[in-house]
């Protein structure tokens, strides 16, 4: 592989005896050096046209998500693609006015625009430097890497852009992950924190490139919890469009992520819903109830189970604490008012009519506590029996994710019902044993 | 912190500033601090207990701090002050009993019993305020004579 990188360049010095121009004579490579989400790549000088700044260039519909579009090269009509995307980096959000650096590769197929984060310098090495990629970067990796080279204590890895970009015309569903990637991620731990789970070495799947999208324009991070989720619905999807995954404007993420959300989300709970929690809960709850439930929004869930609580409970001590990061709707939680024809049959016994419209009763206004509270900071949770935490893990990063999961395995007994939303699997996050049962999707820690 | 706290600090911070300085003052967005804040130069606390526990902080630069003292002093028809003197820190320490002493009587109000601690004023540079897992409210005022922040964390009784 280190014999295809490519023309060597001739040497510019004759030979001489001095150090220095010994060490010049050995620059035989030349590579144009750029950045990629932190990390140093390089490309064989000889395959790059030019340096640009793209700017205006029209946007194709219907195309891989890393192809930005069509670009006018002074006459000549090139195709512009985001090699961040491409290999699932984080891509900066992009603003319409703002010129993005990249490189016109002269390829044997033509040419074609990539965008990088950054474009560094022309770095002359000698082609004996150059390592061949480690092992560790599995089979499909390797395809697309020339090397590794270390100049000025930095490291490169040297892509074989005729590999990537030459196949990717007639191979469009292996796009290649992205060479070393597990070792950028190692090195820049926050970066992959916040960005969605890969999976193993070497299978990009269409999920994987749907993710950054997802994430960038709804906060939607893909993990193990709901990965499974998002590759079904990726084919209902492409069922639905003809075949294509073409997922990029808002109004498309705003769709996709559509069924997502569980059942009864932003209204009270339903009979069928109340049924199959009912049937979840322990019968020795006498001793005293406590439910946490994140990510409460306007307070319809905290207080569908505060009323299940105290229909089947009578007499329990039961505790609802409910809390948000959204200032507006908690603060209206507490004095949630509601009309007649909104409340299923089952909530009657326990709402009364108030100045303002119909409302609950103190009863459960006492058992629902509304916190204004943001999950992803250092928090006590309340030793619980119940946790009711349906649809705000998804939309944390995968790292946040882990963290809240390994609290609540740590606040609570065997015997607590976790109930996550629809689309999570917590079993595949933590100790967790699935206990689902009709509509509700539920979990005990083991 | 629960959402029924909320609004009894707010108002009152409004108006106590607005009373006391009479002079504008422009409530900023609120928002939630994780544990460890970085505090401005003067410092006024004041511990909560009760139904609750927790404290609340007054938090302004010393320049603010001295205007301010400066403002309700004038208020007064008391001289005003140029550094922060025994006057100055007595005055910025009763401002945050008006403030706090006010919320609490709101509070009382809505059937939430608090009690108080009296206040300390803490000086100095670099200063950072840790809260062992408790998030804290940020109430910010801007006024002419510069910003503070109401720092609240209140924590349930477990």
């Amino acid at each position: 592989m280190v014999q295809e990188a490519g023309i060597r360049q001739s040497t510019l010095f004759g030979s001489t005896e001095t150090e220095e121009d010994a060490q010049r004579d050995d620059i035989d490579f030349k590579m144009v050096t750029f950045s990629l989400g932190g990390k140093d790549y390089g490309v064989d000088i000889m395959k790059v046209k030019e340096i640009a700044k793209f700017e205006s260039f029209t946007f194709v519909p219907n195309t891989q998500p890393f192809v930005m579009g069509v670009y006018n090269l002074r006459g000549d009509i090139i195709s512009l693609i985001d090699m961040r995307i491409m290999f699932n980096l984080p891509a900066p959000q992009r603003s319409d006015l703002q010129p993005e650096d990249g490189l016109i590769l002269r390829l044997d197929s033509g040419l074609i625009g990539v965008v990088v984060d950054r474009i560094d310098r022309v770095v002359g090495i000698s082609s004996e430097s150059i390592q061949p990629p480690h092992p560790i970067f599995a089979d499909i990796n390797l395809k697309y890497l020339s090397g590794v080279v270390e100049h000025e204590d930095r490291l490169y890895i040297i892509l074989d852009v005729e590999r990537i970009l030459g196949e990717t015309a007639e191979e469009p569903e292996s796009v290649p992950e992205l060479p070393g990637s597990a070792e950028a991620n190692s090195s820049v731990p926050e970066a992959r924190d916040d960005r969605p789970a890969q999976t193993g070495v070497g299978t990009t799947t269409t999920a994987d490139m749907v993710a950054p999208t997802l994430h960038s324009l709804s906060g939607f991070t893909m993990s193990d919890l709901n990965r499974h989720w998002v590759e079904g619905r990726i084919e209902e999807w492409s069922a639905g469009h003809g075949g294509s995954t073409q997922i990029t404007t808002q109004e498309e993420v705003d769709e996709f992520l559509a069924p997502f959300a569980s059942p009864y989300t932003g209204r009270f709970w339903e009979e069928d819903y109340l049924d199959a929690v009912r049937s979840l809960l322990a019968a020795d709850l006498e001793g005293g109830i406590n439910v946490w439930n994140p990510g409460c929004g306007g307070g319809y869930e905290a207080y569908s189970i505060a009323c299940v609580l105290r229909a089947s409970h009578p007499e329990a001590r039961i505790k609802v604490w409910a809390s948000d990061n959204d200032l507006l709707s908690v603060s209206a939680a507490p004095n949630l008012t509601f009309e007649k024809r909104e409340l299923p049959a089952f909530y009657e016994p326990f709402v009364t009519e108030g100045s303002r419209g119909l409302g609950f009763n103190a009863d459960i206004k006492q058992i629902v506590l509304f916190e204004f509270s943001d999950i992803t900071h250092v928090n006590t949770i309340p030793a619980c029996n119940i946790v009711v935490i349906r649809d705000i893990l998804s939309f944390l990063s995968v790292r946040e994710q882990r963290r809240v999961l390994a609290m609540v395995e740590e606040s609570t007994t065997t015997d607590t019902i976790v109930i996550s939303g629809s689309n999570e699997d917590l079993s595949r996050m933590g100790r967790f044993a699935d206990v689902s049962t009709g509509l509700v999707r539920a979990f005990t820690v083991q | 912190m629960r959402v029924e706290y909320i609004n009894p600090f707010v108002e009152a911070a409004h108006s106590v500033l607005k009373e006391v300085l009479q002079v504008d003052v422009q409530r900023g967005e609120l928002y939630l601090k994780s544990t460890a804040a970085p505090v401005l130069g003067v410092a006024a606390i004041i511990g909560l207990a009760g139904d609750v526990e927790g404290r609340v902080l007054l938090d302004m630069s010393r320049a603010t701090a001295i205007q301010v003292a400066s403002g309700m002093l004038q208020s007064m028809d008391m001289e005003p002050i140029d550094e922060l003197n025994e006057m100055g820190r007595a005055t910025i320490t009763e401002l945050a009993n008006m403030i706090t002493g006010q919320a609490v009587t709101k509070l009382h109000n809505l059937g939430f019993k608090f009690d108080l601690t009296p206040p300390a004023l803490v000086t100095g540079d670099n200063m950072e305020i840790s809260n062992a897992n408790v998030e804290a409210l940020i109430v910010p005022m801007e006024m002419p004579q510069g910003k503070m922040e109401i720092n609240v964390a209140i924590r349930e009784r477990g």
